[in-house]
């Protein structure tokens, strides 16, 4: 099939010569820049991980600073991510395709999902910083780990998923026409997942954000360590109330947030749609920019021929197919794989059963330190943050779910709101915290409020992005009954919408409410220049604990808040899902 | 023929993990060969493990008991030499259509260049030229189920194997296709060699197998092998196709509703008229039957048929008609031209008009075609069917008849005895008891 310039080129050959290589001659330019970005953040990664340790780095608060310190912030979240993706990869393959192996990895998944950031911290940071003593490589990763728990969970739950829903007749078509590993991952898996990760990829950066401030900056008992970067900009800013140094480290985040969306995830969501598995709909991809731009290159063309065709036509083509009726002869790999996967799974399983068994011992001796005070204490903050999670969940509702609808139901506002939501969703709404508490000081706040909205602030977004994509894929014929009937406002919200939007509302309830409880421990302890500002919870609790390097606390906040958060999911939000997945599902 | 390319022996299959009790397994004491040149069908009632057959003769899976063997050797894994057709295409929808075919050539180990020109080859075979570079949510369901063939003859298969081919397609689509693989088939220069196929469709088994094995359910197992010798190219108006269709019709309501022959139509009435001998329903309405009846009974119970053409005022067809319809019922004998009320006729003309419906519907229920249709409405997730396809079952069942006539009076007969009615708006056949809401449902509407 001629290309777009093949065409041009036929139709007016003279005239369009000299514009299509001064183009071409601009894409390649443009390509040539990417590489060499990248090339550089390798050099600046190098760099900084080599530096000698320096725990506190002292932040500059000039303005000139902010885009450096923006590109540091900005490479530790692409690591972060390169390693949540691949960590994503073995995970979700392992938990789909190994026996029985989703009844553990699964809900061990789900508990870590429910831990907040903090809870990672000391063991993180301790074990990296003994492991390189004299640089700062392990600071700088116990910072990206810490990124890395922020994103990761949802895109290896997506995976996971993604793998399991492949259609009966695709992964046999696989089998019977013998495509190897390699074959099967780029030609079925990874596109079968295409949609469900670039989404939570998406989602994921958003969470990796969110708690940047404290992924920079993190006070350990007595130690206090920064490292150089947007978060820890943000921090000593709100920490010397430099209200200037605020604002543009806000502006200087929005800008990247903004950037990142529109350079890198909508790209990938418009080509992302390639990979819809249904049937119908137009197959003509809308083209962006960046397509545009890759497309035109030569060299970009060159990468693909020369360099990736031969690799993926190797990889394809490696491990020869055997005759079936032969009693195959396993090649050394291979049986001593089933071996490895056997014994080193039977294996891995006793260590891990060990280690927790251990850790639980350990960790009980370290909880039976606190005193029946401590832990009525800790059941108290529980019930208290429970109440302001409930509470910023039911406000939430009350507003996402009409403007969500409203939203949703009406393509072209989809397509006018989606990106600004994208946007606010994936700001982290930490860095806007101090605005508020000057805020509430004006307004005369109770610190409770304050907190619940706070809260809002940082996870409302999932809900109302959840709404917008459930009631965008409403049939009209619903509707259009709605209509043809004269049902009444209230007929059509009880028939009709509810019902509709009804996996997706639970859906963004699930995340958004999880969210809340590992916002907690920003929301319920703000600080602003010398002063802090804190309200009884589980939150502020685990907070302070780790600032005041009390362990035993830390570690029994840590274990109340996963177990309340898994408690919850099991016993409100699974039935719900339930619900949701046989009376509600719109799957004919 | 002593070749066996495939040979299939004492296979068990169980999808249950506690494979040893009996009524868990899927398929039981499978035995089968495939010769070279054979086409060779499988058909059975939904749930009955054809396709877990299937999967197994390909080998991608392996039974719980028994062994394949292709050529003399065991099969372990998934045959080399074998294209599978899958039901519903199994196209990935981010491939074009040419890479989609491509994909089953890597694994063989062909280069870039031969890829393409077997790609180019089976697209041209197949006739999808100018299709290549299309996606397959761009085609039709035909379309589809062509490229999915075009993709197993890619790979040269010795066999050919298809799980219920032609279903996804349109009534005249899947004609076109079974013709094309039957052609193929009968190019001996060309793979395949022979082909295997799994069906719930007599039509479609009559019209390609050249052999044709029934199978049963719970669990599933073959239950009766049938040669199809018919020559190809057949013809499917052919007097002889339909009377294989027939047949295999009648062996297949014999397994399934071993119960005994309901009373055939009697010899003294098909003498008179050679073409009722086919007739299952004659075309008659019941108020003629009960006609009929009340005449016999207020001549004694015993009158000659000539006498009676005599003293009433309607043609002798009718009378014909109408006697055949209450001697299919039993409410009338007729031996040597003579009508002779029965105990069951007396009975009924004795009877209240509601208890004459009763006996009518004890003895309708008996009929052959009743239950077979009765049979149909009832494995139907609704208890109804559309007329249409009622349609094309009376038409393979009596070719004679004017499917139309025929219906009209199967559904008066129904009627008359509260077993089914007609709902012209959903233009469908409902079992009593069963009728729809008859308001605007609108999960049935999402539903097409």
């Amino acid at each position: 099939m001629p290309t777009m310039f093949e065409r041009i080129q036929t139709n007016y050959p003279d005239s369009s010569q000299f514009l299509n290589k001064s183009k071409m001659f601009f894409m390649d330019v443009f390509v040539l820049l990417l590489l060499s970005a990248f090339l550089y953040s390798l050099l600046i990664l190098a760099r900084q991980w080599s530096a000698p340790l320096d725990a506190k780095v002292e932040i500059d608060l000039s303005l000139w600073a902010l885009p450096q310190y923006a590109f540091l912030s900005f490479l530790r979240g692409m690591t972060a991510f390169a390693i949540s993706l691949a960590f994503t990869m073995v995970y979700g393959y392992i938990a789909a395709y190994r026996p029985k192996a989703d009844r553990v990895l699964i809900p061990v998944l789900d508990i870590l999902q429910s831990i907040p950031v903090i809870g990672f911290l000391p063991s993180a940071l301790l074990a990296l910083v003994s492991l390189f003593p004299s640089k700062t490589v392990g600071l700088e990763l116990a910072s990206i780990l810490m990124i890395f728990t922020g994103q990761v969970w949802g895109m290896t739950f997506s995976f996971y998923q993604s793998l399991k829903t492949i259609p009966r007749d695709y992964l046999e078509m696989s089998s019977m026409y013998r495509f190897n590993f390699w074959q099967r991952f780029i030609r079925l898996e990874l596109p079968s997942s295409a949609m469900a990760l670039t989404w939570n990829s998406m989602m994921g950066m958003a969470g990796g954000w969110f708690f940047l401030m404290i992924c920079e900056s993190f006070t350990l008992g007595r130690n206090d360590f920064r490292l150089p970067g947007l978060g820890a900009y943000m921090t000593v800013a709100v920490a010397q109330n430099n209200f200037p140094a605020i604002i543009g480290g806000l502006s200087v985040m929005m800008a990247l947030v903004v950037l990142i969306n529109f350079g890198v995830w909508s790209p990938l969501l418009v080509w992302a749609q390639k990979f819809k598995m249904e049937e119908g709909g137009s197959p003509v991809l809308p083209s962006t920019f960046f397509s545009n731009v890759l497309q035109k290159s030569r060299l970009w063309n060159f990468i693909l021929v020369k360099i990736a065709q031969p690799i993926d036509e190797y990889l394809s083509s490696v491990d020869k197919v055997q005759d079936a009726t032969q009693p195959s002869q396993p090649s050394w790999f291979k049986s001593y794989g089933k071996y490895f996967w056997k014994y080193g799974g039977y294996g891995l399983l006793v260590y891990v059963a060990g280690a927790s068994v251990w850790f639980s011992i350990k960790l009980a001796q370290m909880l039976s330190h606190l005193s029946s005070a401590l832990w009525l204490d800790i059941l108290q903050s529980t019930l208290w943050t429970f109440l302001r999670v409930s509470a910023a969940t039911i406000l939430a509702s009350l507003w996402t779910i009409p403007l969500g609808i409203w939203i949703g139901s009406n393509v072209k506002r989809t397509e006018r709101f989606q990106p600004l939501v994208q946007i606010l969703a994936s700001f982290p709404a930490p860095m806007l915290y101090p605005l508020m508490i000057m805020l509430m000081q004006k307004m005369g706040m109770h610190l409770n409020l304050a907190s619940i909205l706070m809260m809002m602030m940082g996870t409302q977004w999932y809900l109302l992005f959840n709404l917008i994509a459930g009631a965008s894929i409403v049939p009209s014929e619903f509707r259009e009954v709605g209509k043809a009937y004269g049902f009444s406002r209230m007929q059509r919200w009880k028939l009709i919408w509810i019902p509709a939007i009804f996996p997706s509302l639970v859906t963004g309830l699930v995340t958004s409410a999880g969210g809340s409880w590992n916002a907690s421990i920003v929301t319920e302890y703000v600080s602003l220049g010398s002063e802090s500002y804190s309200v009884q919870g589980l939150g502020s609790m685990i907070t302070t604990s780790a600032a005041n390097g009390n362990f035993d606390l830390l570690a029994a906040g840590v274990i109340v808040m996963a177990l309340t958060v898994v408690f919850i999911n099991r016993t409100l939000w699974g039935p719900l899902y339930k619900l949701a997945e046989t009376k509600f599902t719109r799957t004919l | 023929m002593a070749e066996k390319i495939l040979e299939i022996q004492e296979v068990d299959y169980s999808y249950r993990a506690d494979r040893t009790a009996h009524e868990h397994l899927a398929l039981q004491h499978i035995s089968f060969a495939i010769h070279p040149g054979e086409i060779v069908a499988f058909l059975g009632p939904s749930g009955c493990g054809k396709s877990t057959l299937m999967r197994i003769a390909c080998g991608l899976l392996n039974p719980y008991r028994g062994q394949v063997l292709w050529r003399d050797k065991v099969v372990s894994g998934p045959l080399m030499e074998v294209g599978v057709v899958f039901q519903q295409f199994a196209l990935y929808p981010w491939l074009t259509i040419s890479q989609n075919i491509e994909q089953v050539l890597i694994p063989r180990g062909l280069n870039p260049a031969q890829r393409k020109q077997r790609v180019s080859e089976v697209i041209t075979l197949i006739g999808l030229d100018g299709f290549e570079e299309a996606y397959p949510r761009e085609l039709s369901g035909g379309m589809k189920q062509r490229v999915s063939i075009a993709r197993a003859l890619a790979i040269h298969p010795e066999l050919l194997l298809l799980d219920e081919p032609f279903s996804q397609v349109d009534a005249l689509t899947a004609e076109t296709l079974r013709t094309e693989v039957v052609n193929l088939w009968r190019d001996r220069e060309r793979y395949p060699q022979s082909i295997i196929f799994v069906s719930h469709d007599i039509h479609e088994v009559v019209s390609m197998a050249s052999r044709i094995m029934v199978m049963g359910d719970k669990p599933g197992h073959i239950q009766k092998v049938i040669d199809n010798p018919l020559a190809y190219p057949r013809d499917p108006r052919s007097t002889s196709f339909q009377m294989m269709v027939e047949k295999l019709h009648d062996i297949i309501t014999g397994l399934y509703l071993p119960e005994e022959q309901a009373p055939t139509i009697a010899t003294i009435v098909s003498s008179w008229s050679g073409a009722f001998s086919m007739v299952p329903l004659p075309l008659v309405e019941v108020r003629d039957v009960i006609g009929i009846l009340e005449a016999v009974s207020a001549r004694g119970g015993n009158v000659p048929l000539f006498r009676l053409n005599d003293e009433i005022d309607t043609t002798f067809t009718s009378i014909l008609l109408a006697t055949k319809g209450a001697e299919l019922l039993g409410f009338l004998t007729t031996p040597e031209d003579h009508l002779i009320m029965t105990d069951i006729g007396k009975e009924f003309m004795l009877a209240s008009k509601k208890m004459q419906k009763q006996i009518f519907k004890n003895r309708f229920v008996q009929l052959n075609l009743f239950k077979r249709l009765k049979d149909m409405l009832e494995r139907s997730p609704e208890g109804r069917f559309p007329r249409q396809i009622f349609l094309e079952e009376l038409a393979i069942h009596c070719p004679l008849e004017d499917p139309k006539k025929l219906f009209r009076i199967l559904i008066n007969w129904g009627k008359y005895a509260e077993l089914w009615s007609y709902q012209a708006a959903i233009s469908s056949v409902v079992l009593v008891g069963r009728e729809p809401v008859p308001v605007l449902d609108l999960e049935e509407e999402a539903n097409p």
